[in-house]
């Protein structure tokens, strides 16, 4: 798993040097703010101040994130470039648990930099008081953060993969795709509600109020045992969609 | 002699297209099989279902006696008809990754048939010609230790001077434990190669014979029996 992991950052050497960059920037602007370089934000500088310092960065780390999940996800799939990949001995759950852990790098680089610079960058020019996050809270972020990403990012490529395998022959697969990813996320979205609601781990929470994002999984809703337990569901959810894409990939292939 | 592919009853579908059709097929180790036929007549897809990029189909398929799967893998080894390597790599890199994933490659050998094919390790494989491509591709195929290799249409839009290096390679490839069958529409090019030939067309095996048995029993070239039997399919 690590060398195919090795050749996935080897893969997207480019897109690790923006986000290197794109750290370097962030730095400099932290460093220039702990100087009192921009001042303290009030009325118009406000709204100058939130989109400079953290809606503009924010959007561009969600939109990097994206691509290059989109890249190390998919590229084998979309074109015959690296499809030599299918043809080692490797099982389809190593394939793609290497390519999550390669998406884990970038969702690192991701959340760390959205996390402890440009929230602290953007809170720290709207509110003098603001301090930097507890390293508990700011784990509680990024493991919130990275398993629902991991769910989204599968239940995406589990409809996606449909189109590669079993679906590979049916007429309007992509409409199908699309309706199993939108199946995919209702049945993820109740089965965390009742899994919840059952182990009384929600504080204050509308049961039918629907929402695209899965409601119960915020912290906001959930006592403390109810966040741990929402953690460890989605740990499991996220091996059990890996398992899956898996054993398409080694038995229903259709490239 | 020992069979090393079993083939029994394969059916593949695309949608309403028939792609194989009751295909009933023994490739016997020791032997280089000539897969002929048209464009569209199912040579791509059989060798893709031998390989494991395609596991939809219905029917039995054994190679050296496991179904295809991630252990038949590591005895095939299987050039496609179009460059499956990372373009970003050098040919350096491409022998590492071989290396890294096949047991049975040998560098050596891979870094003696690149040299033999003008290649040189920091070529980057975007940067690469057509044919450039094909003999890299080939020479990272065959410096494998395969008990199966599967070669399609490796003879596409290369030059003579390329073509007849390529059939050196495979010549010198070529041992009694392992079998090769190569997929192709230029008949005349591989002719001399092949021992026995597998005439396919629509998806259904027309022929399948020795080579030598065929010749004296018709009195005709390769090439000729091709355009007979093609002529009516």
């Amino acid at each position: 798993m690590l060398k195919l992991l090795k050749y996935e950052l080897k893969s997207n050497k480019k897109l690790l040097i923006l986000g290197a960059v794109m750290f370097f920037i962030f730095v400099l602007m932290r460093i220039a703010l702990t100087g009192d370089v921009f001042g303290r934000a009030n009325g118009f500088n406000l709204i100058i101040s939130t989109v400079f310092f953290g809606g503009l960065p924010i959007v561009g780390l969600v939109l990097y994130f994206l691509y290059a999940t989109y890249k190390i996800m998919w590229s084998e799939f979309s074109r015959h470039e690296g499809r030599v990949a299918f043809t080692t001995p490797i099982s389809g759950f190593v394939f793609i648990s290497s390519k999550l852990l390669a998406v884990l790098v970038f969702a690192a680089i991701s959340f760390v930099i959205q996390l402890v610079l440009v929230q602290n960058i953007m809170f720290t020019a709207l509110t003098p008081s603001y301090s930097i996050l507890s390293p508990i809270r700011l784990i509680s972020q990024i493991l919130e953060q990275m398993t629902g990403s991991f769910k989204h990012i599968l239940i995406l490529f589990i409809s996606a993969l449909f189109t590669k395998t079993m679906g590979a022959n049916v007429r309007f697969k992509k409409s199908l795709a699309f309706l199993i990813f939108i199946a995919l996320h209702i049945v993820h979205d109740l089965f965390a509600r009742v899994l919840l609601i059952f182990i009384d781990a929600v504080t204050s929470f509308p049961l039918f109020n629907w929402t695209f994002q899965a409601g119960p999984i915020q912290l906001q809703n959930l006592t403390e045992a109810g966040m741990y337990f929402a953690y460890l569901v989605g740990i499991i959810l996220i091996l059990a969609m890996t398992f899956l894409s898996g054993v398409l990939i080694d038995k229903k292939l259709n490239l | 002699m020992d069979n090393i592919v079993t083939i029994r009853q394969l059916q593949k579908n695309f949608g309403s297209t028939n792609a194989l059709n009751s295909i009933n097929l023994n490739l016997e180790k020791g032997k280089v099989y000539g897969l002929l036929g048209p464009n569209a007549s199912g040579k791509t897809t059989l060798l893709k279902i031998l390989a494991g990029l395609i596991s939809n189909y219905s029917g039995e398929i054994l190679i050296d006696g496991h179904k295809p799967s991630t252990k038949t893998k590591s005895i095939v080894a299987y050039l496609p008809d179009r460059s499956d390597l990372y373009s970003w790599m050098t040919v350096r890199e491409t022998i590492e990754y071989y290396h890294d994933f096949f047991e049975d490659f040998d560098v050596q050998k891979a870094r003696e048939t690149m040299q033999f094919m003008d290649l040189t390790d920091n070529d980057v494989v975007e940067k690469l010609s057509k044919g450039m491509k094909a003999r890299l591709k080939l020479a990272l195929t065959l410096a494998r230790d395969a008990k199966l290799y599967l070669l399609d249409e490796p003879f596409d839009g290369i030059d003579i001077k390329t073509r007849e290096k390529l059939i050196e390679t495979i010549i010198n490839s070529q041992r009694d434990e392992s079998c090769m069958l190569i997929s192709t529409h230029h008949v005349n090019y591989v002719e001399y190669l092949l021992e026995d030939l597998v005439f396919l067309s629509k998806g259904h095996i027309l022929l399948k014979k020795n080579v030598e048995q065929l010749k004296e029993e018709n009195n005709k070239s390769i090439v000729e029996m091709y355009m007979e039997v093609f002529a009516n399919a």
